[in-house]
């Protein structure tokens, strides 16, 4: 294991050595201006000079703001049921506090975020006060560091993760390519990092690194990721103790109309469970993608193959399985365009396990806009058949759907939607043939009065929901209505009441049968005086009522917000 | 109460006139060249197209930008106009349908770009082509479409998508839910579909509050960071199960606003299926340890604690963990499998737990044998003979146990823990374990 180790991290420092020797020097340039070397426009560079990157000397303007949001609700909870209800009655604060700085050191340009909550109830969160978010970056030319909460994103398959840390990246010739690395704490609240708290999940540390080298047509990038488990946590129960590391690199080739990429990793894990030997796993991942317009045709296929004993604690992937997927898309002509898609995907990859479940569907629909001349006349019409069955016969299922969907838009200003799905013989258990069907219509329109000065958007949708009792073969039934007029008044104003029934009925008592009754009636203010902020003030009425009385509830709610922000910005000329 | 007949009567009639009245709407000049297809070899193509940074290559009907997709109030459209035989001699761009258009500017290598400034909320009926220098165009059909930039960034739009999600699977709208979930849904969509239904089947009266704590931009998708307090009613027994986690979701960009395109563990919707529907395998870290609900492959809705684990392992196998307390010989817990609950030793568990030792009620039937030191994942079956109705010596922390049931299922557990006294005054003892129950009679298989 360690000399397969030994050999991969040789053969990434490799690549890392060849793509960091073909980059050649490092350049000067804002990221965020730069695309992806296939994508960029000469013409747009003659347009947009002034996004090209900043001038050498030039002193990025400094920026201060703050944002408070606060919200006090009052619930009142009635009925014989309300310890089911969701609330905690009485009186409750939810207060948050942004703060960004900007640029505050001449020289520098960098960003400070600060978000911290403060509550009264659990409801909201454990902690009464809380940082949600804390980060600093910074940056000097080709190089930026990050310090505090990081989103760091290698690669699907090695890391994609949230962390408190820090990171760097380094940018050569433009955007596409750079050199990155992170570590962290993977702590989703900064209390279980700063202090120990009850709640707080066994701690998880890691990091990784990415190399991306791309030119015109094509990229590849060079990934390294390693994540480790603290053993002898005090906050561990049953969980398994993971220590890995993972490489992979992924790539992308386009050319015209057909792009293609892919993904090939490799994982080794050791894994330590609570009363058993230390377990090591190791297993491959790969991916590879195609989208390309060939004539009149869009082909978009996917295939993934996981091995079991592939785990990435901080990216994705589900081990022990394959996937194929292929789309196929036409256009017929103006109005209608065709499309098949073919899905397999399987688990048991290596017949190791004592079952295979294995799903494939099929699909062919068309979709039509502007039909009958119509310009809003849109639509959908597709069937779909889905097969799942297992090595063992526990299961062998078939499924048939059928969806139709309408859209228009009626003189100018009333628009229509409509939508019929029915699946048909599902033999999901047993031998029983379940159908399920579902009803929706929509209707909504939009008026202006006063000179435009009001804005009017009654809405009105219904939509019904039959599913076959997989127990007694009748049917459960979901319904709901719901209607809404909202008005607003030369963006100063907004105004709405909002009816809404949802009802559960269940076949021959099988469930317990519920409807809730909602009416909710808000304005929003958002005057001048607040410079962006806005007022709130909101009230709802919920019933719950079921089949047995006794389990009824009413809630009452009450909701004021203030939201507003304070800014201070550099006016200088030319910041 | 009762049930609203009428009311889905009526929302078929609706639908029924409204396709009938639609059609009879129609103008008389619809094209019935339906059938024609193809295009010339020699004609330019126009490839990677974008808005700002937002790619609008596959943009079927209709786009939504969000305002600060907007540069500077303006959107920079690029694109590339390539032609195999001949010359690109221009590419002219129309907001209006074709009924104006405007000249774009064309670099080498027949890159190009156009900018504009949209007004906030106006549908535009936009159209690009590409002209070659013999006068032949593009396909113009293959992109145009309609896009108006809304007043909302695209954080406001993610967050709208996410809490009408979170209204719609509460209100047990299954497919009102699917239809806001992405044709390219990361996870299992199938499973996905499936798995909703089965959550419906299995508990009711969903309430779910949710909080977002971060959405983070990556390449046009939004990570979402929620926390999320959640109380559901298992059908099957009426209990009131609630739980309190932390976890991420993926919206994608979706021609008229965010559809649903990934989901990870602890899952908020489609919790039948967590194996097919999550695209990762693992537990979001902030809710390892917690208590979620969980459907178990019966059916069954219930709360367990989240390990990190999220293996793919057989589907008629049910696994749980669980903690036993005794106090004195007459008031100790014991276990039941199939129920997966925690019961006095008086009430026919499967086994019984008193201080550190374990036993079984004669009654029951069951008969156990010690597998030895092994990790109770790595148990895929368990023997056909050799079992007893006792344990032949003591109960150990770390070897796995095998039941054969009185009702012909099999099952297995380890110990984490074994008699730790927890409260020395009132003499009490408690033992945790980790088990495997075999839904299926007579099946040995794990």
């Amino acid at each position: 294991m360690k000399q397969l180790k030994k050999t991969v991290l040789g053969a990434f420092l490799a690549v890392l050595c060849a793509f960091g020797w073909a980059t050649g020097p490092a350049l000067a340039q804002d990221p965020a201006d730069a695309m992806e070397p296939s994508e960029i426009p000469e013409a747009a560079q003659m347009q947009q000079p002034d996004r090209m990157g900043q001038p050498a000397g030039e002193q990025p303007a400094y920026e201060v703001h703050m944002a408070n949001r606060t919200d006090i609700f009052w619930y009142g909870v009635t009925g014989p049921g309300q310890a089911s209800s969701f609330y905690e009655p009485g009186w409750h604060i939810l207060q948050e506090n942004d703060f960004r700085a900007a640029n505050l050191k001449d020289g520098w340009d960098s960003l400070f975020n600060l978000n911290v909550r403060t509550t009264d109830t659990d409801q909201f969160d454990p902690e009464r006060f809380s940082i949600q978010r804390a980060d600093w970056r910074v940056k000097k030319n080709n190089v930026t560091g990050y310090l505090g909460d990081y989103f760091a994103n290698l690669s699907q398959y090695t890391m994609s993760q949230g962390i408190k840390g820090a990171a760097f990246k380094m940018q050569f010739q433009d955007a596409d390519n750079y050199l990155t690395a992170n570590y962290g704490s993977f702590d989703g609240q900064w209390s279980y990092l700063l202090r120990e708290t009850d709640d707080e999940p066994m701690d998880r540390y890691g990091g990784g690194m990415r190399y991306q080298f791309a030119r015109e047509g094509w990229r590849l990038g060079a990934n390294l990721a390693t994540v480790q488990d603290r053993r002898g946590d005090s906050n561990r129960a049953f969980e398994d103790v993971y220590d890995q590391w993972v490489g992979a690199f992924d790539w992308e080739y386009r050319s015209g109309p057909v792009v293609m990429n892919g993904e090939h990793a490799y994982a080794e894990t050791e894994k330590d469970s609570v009363n058993a030997p230390r377990d090591n796993m190791y297993g491959t991942a790969n991916r590879v993608g195609l989208r390309a317009r060939l004539g009149v045709v869009t082909a978009n296929a996917r295939w993934e193959r996981v091995e079991p004993w592939f785990v990435s604690v901080a990216g994705g992937a589900t081990p022990d399985r394959t996937r194929s997927y292929v789309k196929l898309d036409t256009r017929v002509n103006r109005t209608f365009k065709l499309y098949g898609m073919f899905d397999y995907n399987a688990n048991n990859i290596e017949d190791d396990g004592p079952v295979t479940t294995r799903n494939t569907t099929g699909e062919l629909g068309t979709r039509f806009s502007r039909l009958f001349g119509r310009q809003s006349l849109n639509g959908t019409l597709a069937l779909r058949r889905k097969w799942t069955d297992t090595s063992d016969d526990s299961r062998d299922m078939t499924s048939d759907r059928i969806k139709v969907s309408l859209s228009d838009r009626l003189w100018k200003t009333v628009r229509l939607k409509g939508q019929f799905e029915a699946i048909l013989d599902d033999h999901a258990f047993d031998d029983q043939s379940p159908d399920d069907y579902f009803y929706d219509l929509e209707i909504s329109s939009r008026h202006f009065l006063a000179d435009r000065a009001w804005e009017l958007s009654p809405s009105f949708q219904v939509g019904i929901q039959e599913r076959e009792n997989l127990t007694t073969g009748g049917d459960d039934v979901s319904e709901m209505v719901r209607a809404e007029m909202a008005a607003a008044y030369r963006r100063l104003l907004r105004m709405g009441l909002n009816v809404e029934r949802n009802s559960n009925f269940f076949d021959q008592h099988t469930g317990i049968d519920s409807t809730r009754d909602r009416q909710n009636l808000y304005c929003e203010s958002t005057p001048e005086w607040l410079k962006g902020g806005r007022l709130r003030v909101e009230v709802a009425n919920n019933d719950y009522m079921f089949r047995d009385p006794t389990l009824g509830f009413n809630e009452k709610i009450v909701q004021f917000s203030v939201h507003f922000d304070l800014d201070k910005k550099d006016t200088k000329e030319g910041a | 109460m009762m049930r609203i007949h009428r009311l889905r009567i009526v929302t078929i009639l609706l639908f029924v006139a409204a396709a009938v009245g639609l059609a009879a709407l129609a103008p008389q000049n619809a094209s019935a060249a339906w059938w024609k297809f193809g295009k010339s070899d020699d004609l330019p193509d126009i490839s990677d197209l974008k808005f700002n940074q937002v790619n609008v290559n596959d943009v079927e009907d209709h786009l939504t930008l969000g305002k600060d997709d907007l540069d500077q109030g303006r959107v920079v459209l690029r694109g590339r106009a390539t032609l195999d035989q001949g010359k690109v001699g221009k590419v002219e761009v129309s907001l209006d349908g074709g009924k104006t258009w405007k000249k774009a500017l064309l670099g080498d290598r027949g890159i190009f770009s156009f900018e504009f400034t949209p007004v906030l909320e106006r549908p535009y009926a936009f159209v690009v082509r590409a002209l070659s220098t013999t006068g032949k165009s593009s396909d113009v059909e293959d992109h145009t479409f309609d896009f108006t930039v809304s007043s909302r960034t695209n954080t406001e739009a993610v967050k709208a998508a996410f809490f009408e999600m979170i209204r719609l699977y509460c209100a047990e709208n299954s497919m009102g839910f699917m239809n806001g979930v992405s044709p390219n849904f990361d996870g299992n969509l199938s499973a996905l579909a499936d798995a909703v239904q089965n959550d419906f089947r299995a508990f009711d009266n969903i309430r779910i509050q949710a909080f977002i704590t971060r959405i983070v931009e990556f390449d046009n998708n939004f990570d979402v960071y929620f926390t999320f307090n959640r109380q559901v009613m298992s059908t099957r027994t009426g209990q009131l199960l609630k739980d309190q986690l932390a976890s991420t979701c993926e919206f994608t960009r979706q021609g008229e606003g965010y559809q649903l395109y990934s989901l990870s563990h602890p899952l908020i919707f489609g919790l039948s299926d967590p194996e097919n529907v999550a695209s990762s395998g693992f537990v979001t870290e902030e809710s390892v340890g917690r208590s979620a609900i969980v459907v178990t492959k019966d059916g069954q809705a219930k709360e367990e604690v989240l390990g990190q684990t999220a293996g793919q392992g057989d589907s008629t196998v049910q696994e749980g963990s669980a903690s036993l307390v005794s106090q004195g010989f007459n008031n100790a817990e014991g276990f039941v499998f199939e129920d997966d609950t925690v019961v006095n030793c008086q009430d026919s568990p499967d086994f019984c737990m008193e201080f550190h030792m374990l036993f079984i009620p004669q009654a029951s039937g069951n008969a156990i044998q010690d597998l030895g030191t092994r990790n109770l994942d790595d148990v895929r079956e368990v023997p056909e003979t050799g079992y007893s109705q006792g344990l032949q010596g003591e109960t150990r922390v770390g070897h796995v146990y095998a039941f054969r049931l009185g009702n012909g299922h099999y099952a297995i557990l380890s110990f984490s823990e074994l008699g730790t006294e927890i409260d020395p005054v009132n003499q009490v003892f408690r033992s945790r374990f980790r088990y495997k129950y075999q839904t299926e009679a007579g099946k040995r298989t794990f």
